[in-house]
């Protein structure tokens, strides 16, 4: 395995991480009617094509959830669906899910790590789980290829079995490009005061803040405060030039409101991608204006959302397409059908789909990614080998949420 | 200047919130006695349903039915909240009928307990229900930004505190100026005297329950277009609004509401501080304010939270001595190990987990169940020794030690948290405890100096080349550790038993029983205290460093306060008191045993144990004070009973003896003197310079009618009460010493309600009285139980003797110490005059072994029968001394007990 030889380099490249899956608990519940974007407008679809079913042997892909059916397996279970009977399964391999629910406790997340490798799954795709170290642990050195997004941990960021799809450098990177382009020199990153939030931006933004020249102060806000106006003003007093949410949507929210209500006019980034309406509502003058970075595309009539929305409602029975655990099913283990799509003998078993990941040869589209792409096993990150991604995509927001426009920003445009 | 006008104004809406919930809280437990725990709960329940009602569906909090129902239309502000402010306080009314009246009876603690499961209750519900989203609403006050010294402050947050003191002062007017607020005051005072005079307290109760639903409901609706809803956002901001509560005791709506304002300023304004002074720290900042005002209003004032005028069952259940360990530990492993070898997969997961949460049970029944002190912290030392073994096995510490290490400096901090309750007593105990455990984690759990962003890796344990891990591979959970774990509970459980049957358990329940008593026997409260929070904290580190290997990374949430303030419930329920009761609270607790039977047993999906623990502790409480192994208990006390049968009908035996009249002894040289004590309650004068001798060998009556001062002229000679003039035994000063050296020089004394250590044997109570006996030779337990003739019955628990035994059992535990003078405070209390005269038999026999003893008593015949001298106190004065003829004739003592009854007496004798 090959092993990242600069301990300082990894810990210097730790990527975002929210606290928990909580941070990108955005968007509404399978409870909720409420768009996450917004719109409440009838999704645009498309036609799936036609039918292409799998025949060949089948193979077990192991996904995690936090509870039984929660909006993670909706999308798991439509996504599977929809690439055995349209797309040929995986190099013709029919996807069998093994699904395991950690129950958000480390207990629960080592049960599921061991779990999948008991039964000897080919690959586990475990994004937006709280306890996903406790996942990963068992799987480690395992052979068997772990693929998730966000994380902060230095195993699974620097090791090459597992894969990343997600640019965990983007917190640093991409508000950089922002400030860049905004004309923007120092940054206020505000989040709860948790270890999970503070530490990546210590430990990753600050860095690459001060490489770029630019400034960064870090205003943690404590659990008990429920009104962060006395931060946010003083984050203001000492000269920010714009200010980075990063936490639950509900901390997000509250964070716009208060900066606007403030009269701060710089640019707000988060990195939450779905609001409730009557969150957005709450906040004076909506969300114009506001910055989020993530790999996600939030334009409605991008070609990928139009396939997710159908295959979602063919497959997942009226389930709602705006929840960003389910968004994210789709897109993860999309990738995976397209990554193996490179090597036509990979699928059977954990070793060959393991070697296929090692060894992309090109860069592949990431879907819903809005012109991003991913390319595993090609160091795109020299200190992160278990990283996919190296850019992020940014959406401007209008004031009921929807992108009004969106560019992929790489490190080049960090300067 | 301007600049901390602005921050300060900033800080409002946080405290205005603050106020809001701290006014729930004061409302609640000036009207009923109770902590309520659950006001987030109650305020939440007001707040979502307003907002729902705005988007037009009624919501239905109850489970099985829909979760909403469409309306039709959307609601106006004022409608919304007027069936909002309805709903909420039905809902406090059947919160009263269901839980707080039933236990109405039941001690403060356990009322609190019972809100914690209300609180884990509607936690559970709303999470079930309405999922994480967060739900917003339109604003309600006026939002204009002021600009004030450059900065835009938001007009809402002002009229949001501005709104706050209105409705508290409007309260407060209220409850002082009606009617209905003089009752509540009444029956709060007295409930005796309210059903005397005609008030019906219930109603009185079910109204002020209905009105603290109400304004949890108005606090609520004001907050939610501050900051969206989640399930559990109010349960974070409980912990200032406690501080708040705090500072107004409990009673004063103002000063609460005040306080919570200034809380919330004083915390924007230290963010201002810290942007100009960058020494103060990032992470804690604002707990450890909140923690620093409740000490600093507690430990200074030092007073009591008003206690109801109710009639209270004891305290905490009771503590039984375990009558042999053997056995029950035989039993115990054998089950344990049972389990880990048949079961497997997520039931071992959740039967180690059980393991480990008993260990911390257990130190609960050390700490609350055994000393008393309420300690809400339990789990979060349980996190100092995770986090600490972290950093050891990094430093390269070996199995063993480092658990053992990192349990010991638990136990430091443990003692650091246990400080306070050296000055305070009772639920205020448990309110700082709280707020430590938030400061604690705030400071060090969230804090990046501390701690690494993913947690700290444990790896282990392994003892002598054998892998006890977890976890190994695909290997999980294994059976080695488990085993480890049983092992771990199995050492923990015996050496509690045993902490129980030492000396020092009979300590700490003799603290927890009655502190003072305690002191008067000798015992050195502070010091008991202090080990008592270390050996708990310590005994929770070996728990948490257990919880660390089984999770194998380290993180704040794993200790979490809210998770603590569930073990501490969970615990109260299996049964706080005994080493069964912490056993068993691992197996009831939250991922244990009956966890997983319900979510997986029952099928329903979704999390349903915080709904059904709540309810089971409240059922529990009102119905098994001493928890679930309470009826466990009786069977094995009726089982002991029918055994001692025989003893059983002579302990019970009322005593019979004759008083013989005899000359009075003149006695040796004074033995204890007083001169000019005066003793000042601010302007009233107790006792007014009263000159006393006391000589050796003889006894002494002091009498007098009531109120004459006569127990606080002990009290202040065994120092119990300041006093000037001076008090000499033996020509010895004792001004300067507390009561516990006083004993220890060889002064002893029982007190009027005889306090007794209910659940301990007569020995055992006795006993605990020889740590008076400093530097003389204690009398040996036999010799006291000889004199006293309690020898046949010394291994019965106190409980089940007659009264005029169980007052020779409190002259005993004063007397095992060998004390020089005995005072001895109503000695004849509740006896009839033959049990009297059996009693004063025995203390001439006592007196004759060499005992000089002075007595208060109102039994004349024993009194004057008894004596070689007596002393007549009247307002404070002697207004009479002699031996007892003289007394008996002497008219000035005739009249001062108003003629009629001594002249009774004085005839017969």
């Amino acid at each position: 395995m090959k092993q990242v030889a600069n301990r300082r380099g990894r810990m210097a490249a730790i990527a975002l991480v929210s606290v928990a899956t909580l941070a990108l608990a955005s968007c509404a519940s399978s409870d909720s009617d409420g768009g996450g974007d917004g719109s409440g407008e009838t999704k645009e679809t498309t036609d799936l094509g036609e039918k292409n079913p799998a025949t060949g042997d089948p193979v077990r892909i192991g996904v995690a959830a936090e509870e039984a059916d929660d909006a993670r397996l909706t999308g798991y279970r439509a996504t599977t669906e929809y690439i055995n009977e349209y797309l040929g399964g995986l190099n013709g391999h029919p996807i069998e899910l093994v699904e395991c629910a950690t129950k958000n406790t480390p207990a629960g997340g080592t049960a599921c790590g061991v779990q999948f490798g008991q039964e000897d799954v080919a690959a586990v795709l475990a994004p937006n789980i709280g306890v996903s170290l406790s996942v990963y642990k068992p799987l480690e050195d395992s052979g068997i290829p772990f693929i998730t997004q966000l994380t902060a941990d230095i195993d699974v960021l620097g090791s090459d079995e597992s894969f990343v799809l997600f640019n965990p450098l983007g917190l640093g990177s991409a508000t950089i490009a922002v400030a860049k382009d905004e004309g923007v020199e120092s940054a206020a990153f505000v989040m709860p005061d948790l270890p999970s939030t503070t530490g990546p931006v210590k430990e990753l933004a600050e860095p690459q803040y001060e490489s770029a020249g630019l400034e960064l102060e870090i205003v943690p806000i404590p659990l008990q405060v429920a009104d962060p106006t006395a931060a946010i003003q003083q984050a203001i007093n000492d000269g920010a030039g714009q200010l980075v949410f990063f936490g639950e949507t509900e901390f997000v929210t509250t964070g716009i409101k208060t900066a606007k209500q403030l009269g701060f006019d710089g640019p707000l980034i988060t990195q939450v991608s779905g609001f409730p309406e009557d969150q957005i509502a709450s906040i004076p003058g909506g969300l114009e204006g506001v910055i989020v970075l993530g790999s996600t595309t939030l334009d409605e009539s991008d070609d990928d959302r139009k396939l997710y929305n159908t295959v979602i409602e063919t497959f997942a029975d009226g389930a709602p397409t705006d929840d960003i655990f389910t968004t994210a099913a789709f897109q993860v283990e999309l990738a995976l059908y397209h990554a193996l799509a490179l090597t036509p003998d990979a699928g059977a078993d954990a070793a060959s789909v393991m070697d296929a990941l090692q060894n992309m040869d090109r860069p592949v589209p990431l879907p819903l990614g809005g012109g991003m792409t991913f390319q595993c096993g090609a160091d795109v990150i020299a200190v992160l080998p278990g990283v996919c991604v190296a850019t992020t995509l940014r959406s401007n927001l209008d004031a009921e949420g929807n992108a009004t426009s969106e560019e992929v920003l790489t490190a080049a445009d960090a300067g | 200047m301007d600049q901390h006008l602005v921050f300060l104004l900033f800080g409002l809406a946080n405290g205005a919130i603050y106020a809001a919930l701290a006014l729930t809280l004061v409302v609640t437990y000036r009207s009923s006695g109770v902590i309520n725990f659950a006001t987030g709960g109650l305020a939440a329940l007001g707040a979502y349903t307003y907002a729902f009602l705005r988007r037009g569906e009624l919501l239905i909090p109850i489970p099985g039915l829909p979760k909403t129902v469409d309306l039709g239309s959307e609601l106006t502000f004022w409608g919304a909240a007027a069936i909002s402010v309805v709903i909420t306080s039905l809902f406090g009314l059947v919160l009263y009928l269901a839980v707080f009246r039933p236990l109405r009876d039941v001690p403060p603690v356990g009322k609190a307990v019972a809100s914690i499961g209300v609180m884990l209750l509607l936690s559970g519900l709303y999470t079930v229900r309405l999922g994480d989203i967060g739900i917003t609403t339109e604003p309600i006050l006026p939002v204009e930004p002021w600009k004030i010294a450059g900065a835009n402050v938001t007009s809402d947050r002002v009229w949001f505190a501005i709104v706050i003191l209105a409705i508290t002062i409007a309260l407060a007017a209220s409850f002082k100026f009606t009617r209905f607020g003089l009752l509540t005051r009444a029956a709060a005072e007295s409930e005796k005297g309210a059903y005397v005079s005609g008030i019906q307290p219930d109603r009185i109760a079910a109204v002020n329950w209905m009105i603290s639903g109400a304004v949890a409901a108005v606090a609520g609706i004001l907050i939610a277009p501050i900051v969206p809803l989640t399930p559990n956002l109010f349960t974070l901001l409980i912990v200032p609004a406690l501080a708040a509560a705090v500072i107004g005791n409990f009673q004063r709506l103002l000063p609460a509401v005040i306080a919570g304002l200034a809380i919330g300023m004083v915390q924007s304004e230290l963010t201002y501080l810290k942007g100009q002074h960058d020494w103060l720290p990032s992470s804690g900042r604002d707990e450890m304010l909140v923690l620093l005002l409740i000490l600093i209003v507690l430990v200074v004032r030092a007073k009591p939270l008003p206690s109801r005028g109710v009639v209270v069952r004891p305290a905490l259940g009771r503590a039984p001595r375990p009558r042999s360990i053997l056995l029950p530990t035989v039993v115990g492993t054998a089950l344990g190990a049972v389990g880990v070898l048949t079961l497997s997969g997520d039931w071992l997961i959740a039967l180690i987990s059980g393991f480990i949460f008993s260990v911390i049970g257990l130190s609960l029944v050390i700490v609350t169940g055994y000393a008393g002190q309420i300690s809400l912290a339990q789990l979060t030392l349980a996190g100092v020794a995770g986090f600490a073994m972290g950093r050891l096995i990094d430093g390269g510490v070996p199995f063993p030690i480092a658990p053992v290490l990192a349990a010991l400096i638990a136990a430091a901090i443990g003692v650091v948290v246990g400080l306070p309750a050296l000055r305070i007593r009772g639920l205020p105990v448990a309110v700082v405890t709280l707020a430590t455990a938030v400061a604690i984690e705030a400071f060090w759990f969230h804090n990046l100096d501390f701690v690494n962003v993913s947690g700290q890796d444990i790896d282990g344990p392994t003892i002598l080349g054998i892998d006890l891990s977890a976890r190994v591979g695909f290997e999980y959970p294994r059976k080695e550790f488990a085993f480890l774990c049983l092992a771990v509970l199995v050492i923990v459980a015996v050496g509690v038993a045993k902490l129980r049957t030492s000396r020092l358990g009979s300590q700490m329940l003799a603290v927890r029983a009655n502190e003072k008593a305690a002191a008067g026997a000798g015992i050195p409260v502070v010091r008991v205290k202090i080990i008592a929070f270390a050996m708990g904290a310590f005994t929770a580190g070996l728990g948490g460093s257990m919880l660390s290997y089984f999770q194998a990374n380290i993180t704040f949430i794993t200790f979490s306060v809210f998770l603590g303030l569930t073990v501490f419930a969970t615990t109260y329920l299996a049964g706080i008191t005994s080493v069964s009761g912490g056993v068993l609270s691992g197996v009831v607790g939250a991922g244990g045993l009956l966890a997983i039977g319900i979510n997986e047993g029952l099928g329903l999906g979704g999390d349903l144990y915080p709904i059904l623990s709540g309810i089971g502790l409240v059922t529990i409480l009102m119905t098994q004070p001493e928890g679930i192994v309470g009826p466990f208990h009786n069977w094995l006390d009726a089982r002991r009973r029918a055994k001692l049968a025989d003893l059983q009908a002579v302990a019970v035996q009322a005593l019979e003896g004759h008083l013989e009249p005899q000359e009075p002894v003149p006695g040796g040289d004074v033995v204890l003197q007083t001169r000019g004590v005066a003793v000042r309650y601010g302007g009233v004068v107790a006792v007014d310079g009263v000159d006393l001798d006391v000589r050796e060998g003889t006894i002494v009556g002091l009498i007098g009618p009531n109120g004459a001062g006569k127990t606080t002229l002990l009290d202040a000679m065994s120092g119990f009460t300041r006093s000037t003039g001076t008090i000499e035994l033996h020509g010895r000063d004792l001004s300067s010493l507390k009561p516990h050296q006083r004993v220890r020089a060889a002064m002893g004394r029982t007190f009027q309600h005889t306090e007794l250590y209910e659940d301990l044997s007569v020995s055992e109570n006795i006993v605990v009285g020889a740590a008076a006996a400093q530097g003389r030779d204690p009398k040996t337990l036999e010799e006291t139980l000889e004199l006293l003739g309690l020898s046949d019955v010394a291994e019965v628990p106190v409980a089940e003797l007659s009264q005029g035994r169980r007052q020779l059992v409190s002259i005993g535990r004063a007397l095992i110490g060998n004390p020089r003078v005995l005072l001895l405070d109503e000695p004849a209390g509740g006896l009839d005059s033959r049990e009297s005269q059996w009693l004063g038999q025995r203390l001439r026999t006592l007196r004759d072994s060499g005992v000089t003893i002075l007595l208060i008593d109102h039994d004349m015949h024993l009194v004057l029968n008894l004596c070689d001298d007596i002393y007549v106190l009247n307002f404070g004065k002697v207004i009479a001394h002699g031996v007892p003829a003289q007394i008996r004739a002497d008219r000035t003592v005739a009249e001062a007990y108003l003629g009629s009854t001594h002249a009774d007496q004085e005839v017969v004798s």
